[in-house]
């Protein structure tokens, strides 16, 4: 076919397609009205990046026990980390579930922000059992916060 | 075939597996296996197929007509038909520009512990200096060989014995068991990170360069589905480490610190430095490729002087282009832009504009004026209107899936 046949072809199907991208536009609109939860809802999904970075900073804790990471990438991390923390507690308190709910949660990202920050300091002065005091203890709160989780997960409408 | 045929061809297969894995395929594959496993194996084996078809077929071009594509593109439909799709085109090349220069700053923040941000400029500066003094041939084989430590991917992959099993099992789509909007959003992502389209303008301006003929044809066969299909395995090799270390410990990939630590448990010693090398090189080639391609779409849309084999005074303004491109993506950086973050928008809107490349494809690909017994068959064909179909729906979901699910 010759090239000015192809783009009139292609011109007419894009005006013919037009109904059908205003459809998929309307389905999609549509999608990110139901895609509205509850506030309990939210608290959870907000909980899932934090699980994420409390299992990072055991992880990176450990490998730098093995020597297998530098010192700076431990900082880096656990600052990044403790900032995510802190995000995730601030949401906590704002939300409007009961309180019986968002405490233990609040209390959660405290002690998992104080264990990041506590390797943070071990690193920084080169103490190895002090590092890996810490890693145990964010096993133990990624333990805990998994309970939450699945206690409220039980409770979600 | 010839000893130089020979030649380009191993040497266009290595630089094809060197050279398909950068930021996009590093952050989507990370993000892949560490929350899906190997669920979206699919998507990528699905990209694959279409990226070896369209990758052949802007080379298959460029070799017979011995014009790159967006020139052909220009002349076949006018430029104002081109202007649009140029300028949504361009805007995409400097975000993805940016995450790659990103990714080089976030490589060096890794090996230095300096900030980020910090590195944005003279990273610039390296990529600029690069392109300035370099030939083509010395660009695209010297990243693309460097970029070969990327097979460290494949090496941990297979010291880890995945279940190969669920491996297979992956390369066909599912639904997913849980968090379907970013399981969406993430299946787009790997498909804009494979067909990216700066790939097919580069590929078809280098062939140009490298002064192809129609005699070249059947090297760029071999080099299209032998170099992409083994350079996708380095992307495999990706989502199956993350799968193995990350998943488990229920590890995302919110951040590329998390997808730092991919290779540390299989190489104790060496593996930090080998994401973080592998990394850099992977986004230097890529940062190159894509200020290079910036440029030849720039200069061909407006007729200009081009050429990366040209002294910069012969062809001043192809080279300002990507002198400017560099910095202002640079800038992104400099001011705080995450780069996880601009890379994965990226390879959502890389999706979005697909429609605009796969397009012209499909057309220029039958004109038997321009390529008589060289235009496409009924099988590159029925690739091309899959990808067009892949590439319209994808259009139309990846903005709100960045909403649902990024």
């Amino acid at each position: 076919m010759q090239a000015a046949g192809w783009v009139f072809a292609m011109r007419s199907s894009i005006s013919q397609g037009a109904p059908l991208f205003g459809a998929l536009a309307l389905a999609a609109t549509l999608c990110l009205a139901c895609a509205s939860k509850s506030p309990q809802e939210k608290l959870l999904d907000a909980t899932k990046p934090a699980a994420s970075w409390i299992a990072t900073l055991r992880m990176t804790g450990e490998r730098w026990n093995a020597n297998s990471v530098p010192a700076s990438f431990v900082k880096a991390t656990a600052g990044k980390a403790v900032d995510e923390l802190g995000a995730v507690a601030e949401e906590a308190g704002k939300s409007p579930v009961p309180p019986e709910v968002r405490l233990p949660l609040q209390r959660l990202m405290t002690a998992a922000r104080a264990a990041g920050s506590g390797l943070e300091r071990a690193v920084e002065a080169g103490d190895r059992p002090a590092a890996a005091r810490q890693v145990a203890r964010l096993a133990a709160l990624e333990g805990e916060l998994a309970a939450w989780r699945s206690g409220q997960k039980g409770r979600a409408p | 075939m010839s000893m130089k045929k020979a030649a380009t061809l191993a040497l266009g297969i290595l630089t094809s597996v060197g050279g398909f894995f950068d930021v996009g395929a590093i952050a989507t594959s990370a993000q892949a296996g560490a929350i899906f496993r190997y669920q979206l194996l699919w998507a990528l084996a699905l990209g694959t197929i279409l990226v070896v078809f369209l990758v052949e077929m802007s080379g298959r071009f460029a070799a017979v007509t011995r014009q790159a594509l967006p020139d052909a593109i220009r002349q076949q439909f006018g430029f104002t038909s081109w202007l649009v799709p140029f300028v949504v085109l361009t805007l995409i090349h400097f975000l993805t520009l940016g995450a790659e220069i990103g990714g080089i700053c976030f490589a060096l923040h890794l090996l230095t512990g300096l900030p980020v941000s910090l590195w944005a400029l003279p990273v610039a500066a390296l990529v600029w200096l690069f392109l300035w003094r370099s030939t083509f041939s010395a660009i695209e084989n010297s990243t693309s060989l460097l970029g070969l430590i990327t097979l460290a991917f494949v090496v941990a992959a297979w010291r880890y014995h995945p279940p190969m099993g669920q491996v297979l099992a992956g390369m066909l789509p599912t639904l997913p068991h849980h968090e379907p909007a970013r399981y969406g959003y993430i299946a787009v992502g790997l498909l804009g990170a494979i067909i990216s389209p700066y790939l097919f303008y580069f590929y078809s301006s280098g062939a140009v360069e490298d002064e192809w003929d129609e005699s070249y044809v059947a090297v760029n066969r071999g080099v299209a589905v032998i170099g992409m299909g083994f350079g996708s395995i380095i992307s495999v090799a990706a989502i199956v480490v993350a799968a193995m270390v990350l998943a488990p410990r229920g590890i995302q990939v919110d951040d590329y610190h998390q997808a730092a630590l991919m290779l540390t448990q299989v190489f104790p010693f060496w593996g930090f430095a080998l994401f973080a090398v592998s990394m850099g090189i992977a986004c230097v080639g890529a940062a190159v490729e894509l200020s290079l391609a910036m440029a030849y779409t720039s200069a061909q849309t407006f007729g200009w002087n081009w050429g990366e084999n040209l002294d910069p005074r012969e062809d001043a303004r192809f080279c300002l282009t990507y002198t400017g491109a560099i910095l202002a993506a640079a800038l992104l950086i400099l001011f705080g832009v995450d780069p996880l973050k601009l890379t994965l928008f990226s390879m959502a809107i890389n999706a979005l504009v697909l429609p605009f490349v796969a397009l012209p494809f499909l057309l220029l690909m039958n004109d038997r004026k321009l390529l008589g017994k060289h235009a496409n068959g009924w099988i590159s064909n029925a690739i091309t209107i899959l990808t067009l179909v892949v590439a319209i729906v994808l259009a139309v979901v990846s903005i709100p899936l960045m909403f649902l699910g990024g």
